[in-house]
């Protein structure tokens, strides 16, 4: 075992934020060796429990690869290798103890990247993902969500690296926090000398429902190339009191408004899901009816 | 003393910093005490100040240099010892001024008396006497605007000095706080008393004395309850000092329901490392306004920080950096919301052309006890070439439900089809290009008083036609 | 000879050719209109004679008062008297209308001009197209609805006084009050100028109070017919179809 330093920030910034990265113990040794490529089927799902390495690359067909995390205390290691105008979907639904996850990802010409996680209850989880987005017309699409309550610690560094000329991204990361739940999040889009034609967005919402929430928010631009189009946006807050009583004027009690917009928060990234049975389990986890999908 | 207190508090929750002892990352200082006690007797400090130069020395010989942002490897500390030591001389003669800058004030039209002011002491004299009839008229009011210095011997001003002087940046804030502390020379002491409205503007020149003070010049402003005062820092010509590092310290303290403007325009000549601190304290129902333009230096770390400290207290921050050919401009600003129903609101534009490097850099904090806060950052970038770089790192940490946060940037370059519709009602693209800049530029020039504007505009005209890009 | 001279006049869009040899000229003085159904190249065409980057010419030529500035830069253009009303007029934050206007018109006649003098000539400008005078004062286009766009475009077109003036779909999307002030710019325009229009439009509403000289049908990229005045009375009645040879079905 041995103290690692993890998810820094590519551009670090004052040191008395405390977002330049953190420090864990990492995991010796993985008891699952886990590699998905060429023309292996698509697995129904993967359950981690325990460290594991995950190695995932395209076929021919899109490959939609779903990993449930659940563990008490594991490291876990995605690398990700979309070829050639391949097609990869990865979605990570997170809970349990102290998880360190890394995903590392290539993107070669056209391919086609797209992540959705979703951290529920995490105790203590440090998640970093790099995206290097090599090819041309490389495209990323994340959906992020997470719903933190108690004493619940979340730590979130996604790095993506445009290198390739008209390549895309686009982050969407939604989170409700309660009680004395602590995140991070650090989303940096960097735009490399060469990429023209890129364009790389990421929005970031985050509900509080508590006054001992603690939230830190980075969303960071690098740029080093001038035909490029970067943008991003942050709200946090409670919820908004226009919204309260637009819903109250239409008949619902205000108890029950704050738990309907807290729940329906993160609706929009589990839909990405775009399976059922997952889907239906994230939402009983959240505590939310599934009549409404 | 209740302000002390609460100053206090601040220290402790905000800047208590931790060091790891690495004695390879120290530069060798080239200050001793000796040094210090020689610099305190040549300006006659009172006891206390010896004592606390000192101790920011030995803070200073202890600190780290910033592990974030643009490398200072290029400045040669050793040399601070030829900054501060008194009997060096500034260059004062006009024919020994580069010729680039020459060619600068040719083309920004500064008259010939500004011209001759800024070469020769007699500068100062002029400058003084510009202030001296703004004091007259505004000292009947019981406005306070000195030097420094003058104030700490005054028997009426002591006491605030003492109370107040690096109290808001303390010497542990950073390497070069500390560093202010131990050597800082020259500045302005404003006191306006309570319900005093100034209405035009005060303006600060720097002093550039044949002693070399300037370079860690210290402002201190404190306003009463109900008073208001915009105040100018720089002036509309650029500066030239032969030195290359300036670390200046900027203390501002708002009282209940005053209201402070901060114009800074500032264009140093660019060799120039500038290192400078700026942080306001803001009571309940006070203002701070920053307007901040930053052209000049080599390299810039400067984030002016606003603390909001009783109930509805509020900052705005509105700035512009470009940085050109040569330049690393690191810049932006700091808020913390420290009471309840604080309101703030950042809104900056950087420019970065000819392989220039601007970043900007912010950090909102809201505490535990600002429930019913608001914040919104707004920042743009324009990339004007593809050797430039331009980065955007902001930071928020939210520790209240009951809050607001909005944040946004935005990068791009000057689309294609502005240049064009510009060019087919008869600019040329050049010129095109530099309005379109100067229209960027406009949430700023907006703010700026109608010289200070102009001047700008100049500013921004210059850099985009008079290189090469 | 014509003012303006377009001989066979050849353009392509991100390799896409868009015009195929187009040829028409206008005559000094004269009013022209250009009409042709969506997408088939009226637009282009004034892009083109204003000397958009974005289009490159192919092949063909255009000569304006006998010089050929086919690959002239826009402003060179604007300075020997070309002015193109735009479509969709670009936004410009934190240059206001009259900074912008009196800048141009520096530029385009070259020489200083006198605050006074230009607010003067301004405000009787703004008078015409019954604009509100705070409009000089408002950042270039925006937040600008699309008949205030319409109008600072024409506002743009009695300052600057152009020798030629290319109209694209200046009444589109008006209301019909926008559109009479909006025709009586233009009308004041063709009066104190002198100078020639060509206006691009599918609309002819705006035609009414002009006399046309000559009108060219567009379509696919080529010139299919050209002729005078009744020419637009005959789309008016029947439309493009007939001539495009592409009828409803």
């Amino acid at each position: 075992m041995a103290n690692k330093q993890l998810n820094l920030l590519p551009a670090p910034t004052f040191s008395w934020l405390g977002v330049n990265g953190t420090e864990r113990e990492i995991q010796d040794g993985f008891a699952d060796d886990i590699v998905i490529s060429g023309d292996s089927t698509n697995p129904a799902g993967i359950v981690i429990e325990h460290s594991a390495k995950i190695e995932i690359s395209g076929g021919a067909q899109p490959r939609t690869v779903i990993m449930n995390l659940n563990a008490e205390r594991a490291t876990v290691r995605t690398a990700v290798h979309a070829g050639r105008g391949e097609q990869i979907k990865i979605v990570q639904i997170v809970t349990g103890g102290e998880i360190v996850s890394d995903l590392q990802a290539d993107l070669a010409d056209r391919a086609e990247l797209e992540l959705v996680q979703i951290y529920l209850n995490t105790a203590d989880a440090v998640s970093g993902a790099e995206i290097r987005m090599n090819g041309r017309k490389a495209v990323f699409t994340s959906h992020i969500g997470y719903s933190l309550a108690n004493d619940d610690a979340l730590d979130l560094n996604l790095n993506i690296v445009q290198n390739g000329k008209k390549t895309e991204s686009d982050t969407t990361v939604r989170g409700v926090l309660r009680g004395h739940a602590k995140k991070i999040f650090r989303g940096t889009i960097d735009f490399r000398n060469g990429a023209s034609g890129a364009a790389g967005t990421e929005q970031e919402n985050v509900l509080l429902l508590d006054e001992t929430v603690v939230n830190k928010t980075v969303p960071v631009i690098l740029c080093a190339e001038e035909d490029v189009a970067g943008s991003h946006g942050a709200t946090i807050g409670q919820i908004d009191p226009k919204q309260v009583f637009y819903m109250q004027a239409r008949g619902i009690p205000e108890a029950q408004i704050y738990e309907y917009l807290a729940q329906s928060q993160l609706g929009s990234i589990v839909r990405q899901i775009g399976d059922a049975e997952t889907e239906a389990a994230v939402n009983r986890l959240l505590g939310r009816e599934t009549a409404d999908e | 003393m209740k302000q002390k207190t609460q100053v206090a508090e601040i220290d402790r929750s905000l800047y208590d910093f931790r060091y790891d002892e690495d004695a390879a990352d120290f530069l060798s200082s080239g200050i001793t005490p000796e040094i210090i006690r020689e610099i305190s007797e040549e300006k006659g400090d009172p006891e206390w100040m010896l004592a606390f130069r000192l101790k920011s020395l030995e803070i200073y010989s202890r600190m780290k240099m910033p592990v974030w942002g643009p490398s200072v490897d290029g400045l040669d500390m050793r040399n601070i010892v030829t900054y501060i030591r008194p009997k060096s001389r500034m260059n004062t003669d006009w024919n020994d001024v580069p010729a680039h800058i020459k060619e600068t004030f040719e083309r920004l039209g500064i008259p010939q008396a500004e011209r001759e002011s800024l070469a020769g002491v007699g500068a100062q004299y002029d400058s003084e006497l510009v202030y001296h009839n703004v004091r007259k008229e505004v000292a009947q009011s019981g406005v306070v605007y000195t030097d420094l210095e003058s104030a700490m011997h005054d028997p009426q001003y002591a006491e605030i000095i003492r109370t107040h002087f690096m109290k808001l940046v303390p010497p542990a804030d950073h390497k070069f706080a500390a560093l202010h502390g131990a050597v800082w020379s020259g500045g302005s002491f404003v006191y306006v008393p309570a319900g005093v409205k100034l209405e035009i503007p005060l303006q600060s020149y720097f002093r550039l004395n044949a002693k070399g003070a300037g370079q860690f010049e210290h402002t201190l402003i404190i306003l009463e309850k109900n008073s208001e005062l915009h105040f100018i820092e720089g002036c509309s010509a650029p500066k030239y000092y032969e030195a290359g590092l300036h670390a200046g310290c900027v203390e501002l303290y708002v009282g209940k329901h005053a209201k402070l403007r901060y114009s800074t325009i500032e264009n140093w000549s660019k060799n120039m490392y500038n290192l400078n601190t700026k942080r306001a304290l803001v009571e309940e129902g006070g203002r701070i306004e920053w307007v901040s333009g930053s052209f000049g230096s080599h390299v810039s770390y400067l984030y002016p920080m606003s603390i909001l400290n009783g109930r509805g207290a509020s900052a705005e921050f509105t700035g512009i950096t470009f940085a050109g050919e040569g330049q690393n401009l690191d810049t932006g600003a700091k808020i913390v919301h420290n009471a309840p129903e604080t309101s703030s609101h950042i809104d900056t534009k950087s420019i970065s052309k000819s392989g220039g490097i601007s970043t900007f850099r912010s950090a909102v904090t809201v505490h535990e006890n600002a429930a019913g806060s608001r914040s919104s950052v707004s920042c743009e970038s324009l990339m004007l070439d593809g050797i430039s770089r331009s980065d955007t790192i902001p930071a928020m940490d939210i520790r209240t439900d009951k809050c607001d946060i909005g944040h946004e940037a935005k990068i791009g370059r000057i689309s294609d089809d502005a240049v064009f519709y510009l060019m087919s009602r008869g600019m040329d693209e050049q010129t095109a290009r530099a309005m379109i800049v100067s229209g960027f530029a406009g949430n700023v020039s907006k703010e700026l008083p109608l010289e200070y504007a102009v001047e700008m505009n100049n500013l921004i005209r210059l850099e985009m036609t008079g290189t090469t890009g | 000879m014509a003012l303006l001279t377009i001989k066979n006049l050849s353009v392509e869009i991100e390799e896409t050719e868009l015009l195929h040899g187009v040829s028409m000229e206008v005559g000094s003085g004269e009013t022209h209109v250009l009409m042709g159904p969506n997408g088939a190249g009226k637009s282009t065409l004034g892009f083109t004679v204003m000397g958009s980057p974005e289009y490159k010419v192919t092949g063909g030529s255009i000569v304006f008062d006998g010089a050929d500035i086919t690959g002239e830069s826009p402003d060179k253009r604007a300075k020997r008297g070309i002015f193109l009303s735009f479509q969709n007029p670009v936004e410009i934050p934190g240059i206001t209308l009259s900074d912008f206007l009196r800048n141009a018109l520096e530029q385009v006649t070259g020489q200083r001009m006198k605050l006074w003098d230009f607010k003067k000539q301004l405000h009787a400008a703004m008078d015409v197209l019954q604009m509100d005078a705070a409009y000089a004062d408002r950042d270039l286009n925006v937040g600008f609805s699309g008949g205030e766009k319409k109008k600072a475009e024409i506002l743009q077109l009695l300052m600057l006084k152009p020798r030629l003036a290319i109209l694209d779909e200046t009444d589109s999307g008006l209301d019909v009050d926008a559109v009479r002030t909006v025709s009586a710019g233009i009308a004041a325009y063709r009066e104190r100028c002198g100078g020639s229009l060509l206006i691009i439009t599918h609309n002819t509403k705006i035609l009414e109070a002009l006399q046309i000289d000559r009108a060219h049908i567009i379509a696919d990229g080529k010139i299919v017919k050209e002729g005078g005045a009744e020419l637009v009375a005959e789309i008016n009645e029947h439309g493009f179809e007939h001539l495009t040879g592409k009828g409803a079905i």
